[in-house]
Formats: C-alpha cells, structure tokens, sequence
C-alpha cells in the first residue's frame, strides 16, 4: 500500500449523445492549490511531488517553489476566519496569495 | 463523516469570466459554508439539456465576494442517519456572488446536447472550503463560456 497520501480520482466526459466521444480520466488533485488536474496518459515527464507533505502537486510554479498545503490553509482559515485572507485560493501560477507571516506564526506554535 | 448532496437543476448558466460580479440568480451553482462548518467536495456532476448542440465550458470557483443574501437550499444527506448539514447550496440571492480572480480549481467542457461530466476526487484528494468568509468560504459551479442548459449536482462531505 502506497504512503503517499490521495489516490486516484475520476473524470468521465460522456459525449457520445451529440456525436462525441466518451472520455475518461484518472485525476489527481494538487496538495498545495487544491486544483483537479485530469492526468494525460502520454505523459512522458514525471509529475510533481512534495517530499514536505509528500503528495502529488501540479506543475504550477507557485506550487513547486515552497510548500503550501491546502490542508494548512483550511487550519489557517478557521484560526484567522475574520481576516478576511485568502488562504485557500492561489493566483494564476498557484502563487500563495495570503500573508505568510500568519503561517509561519502558526507553524511556531 | 455525512455525506450531503446539492443540485441545480435545469438552469441556462451565463458566461462569467474570473471577477464576474452579481450573478444573476439561476445562472450558478453555488455551496457555501458557515463560520462553524467545513466541506469537501468528493463528486460534481453535470448534465447537459440543451436541445441543439452548445458547447459549455464549465468550472469550479472560489469566490472573492459572497452571495449577499442567498437564498439557502438544504443540501440532502445521503444516509438518512446523518444530521441535517450546516452548510448550504444556493442558486439565487439578493445579489450574486463575485467570482475570483484566481486559479480555478476544476475545468471541464461538454457537448450540453446530452453530454454529461461527472469528477469522483480519490480519498484525500477533495476540494475544500471552510469557515464561511470570502473568498475561503464558497464555491461556485458555473460557465466560462457557453450557454447550454445544464443540471448540475455537487456532493461534499462536511467534516
């Protein structure tokens, strides 16, 4: 059994009705900006990965330059809720877009 | 942890690019949570009903401005055991949320002459949102582009 936390999830796009084609894909969802990325088969390139919370992460570059869960956003949001912060959101290039003062605050703790 | 259900059913969604304000009612799926709830999405579905083909560019939002006022649907448990959710679905409000201007969390297209997407996340692998405030607290299900009819149904699991 794999360590690695998350699996595999499932996206079905059903286009037969309309003279398309039935398409299905694995998924997996980034551990930093919590976006669902459809996996392509032919990849050839590996794929991203925190050894810091050691799950798969996308290729946005916001997402591969510091570790940033999600998870510790969710913490961050009921701790600081009033603040009105972006904890859970991230910009275009999965760019944090909260101050990181209050994380690493919270991580002193 | 209860498992709750939401849909939006038979609505004409309108193309609302990031920073879209005000959405108009009935044009959006949206799920809010309370200052004291926190959810994950495990499944959306969408269907198409349109009646000639239109191609809809769907995705999942956050929101940099909640809904004011929203018109709150009881989400549905999905094992009568469990207690009623503190979250909420909504498809209308006295004034629409605003859409974020930031990284969309799922995007996918469909044919909405009978196409249908369903997205099932792996344990560990849901969408979160939490604690009620902007722009953690919502999620909106709605067009980038392309008005088919669609219904739409968001599961999440409230922890």
């Amino acid at each position: 059994m794999s360590r690695v936390r998350g699996g595999r999830g499932y996206l079905m796009i059903d286009n037969r009705a309309s003279g398309g084609e039935l398409l299905e894909f694995k998924t997996l969802t980034c551990a930093h900006c919590n976006q669902v990325v459809a996996l392509n088969p032919k990849r050839q390139r590996e794929r991203g990965f925190c050894q810091k919370c050691y799950a798969y992460i996308c290729d946005s570059v916001g997402c591969n330059v510091d570790c940033n869960p999600i998870l510790e956003g969710v913490d961050l949001a009921q701790k600081y809720a009033t603040l009105g912060e972006p904890f859970l959101p991230r910009g275009y290039k999965g760019e944090v877009l909260f101050d990181l003062e209050l994380r690493d605050k919270n991580r002193l703790r | 942890m209860a498992v709750y259900t939401h849909g939006a059913v038979g609505y004409t969604p309108i193309a609302h690019a990031d920073g879209a304000s005000a959405l108009a009612s009935n044009s959006y799926q949206g799920i809010r949570t309370e200052t004291t709830s926190t959810l994950r999405i495990v499944e959306f579905f969408i269907g198409g009903e349109a009646t000639a083909s239109t191609v809809n560019r769907m995705a999942l939002r956050r929101l940099s401005t909640n809904a004011a006022t929203p018109t709150n649907q009881v989400p549905a448990a999905t094992n009568p055991l469990s207690l009623a959710s503190t979250s909420d679905g909504y498809v209308a409000a006295t004034t629409g949320p605003t859409i974020a201007t930031t990284q969309h969390l799922a995007n996918v297209a469909l044919n909405t002459f009978g196409g249908v997407v369903r997205w099932v996340a792996a344990p560990g692998e849901e969408i979160w949102a939490t604690a009620g405030t902007a722009p953690n607290g919502e999620l909106c299900l709605d067009s980038i582009s392309g008005t088919g009819v669609v219904s739409t149904d968001i599961k999440f699991e409230e922890i």
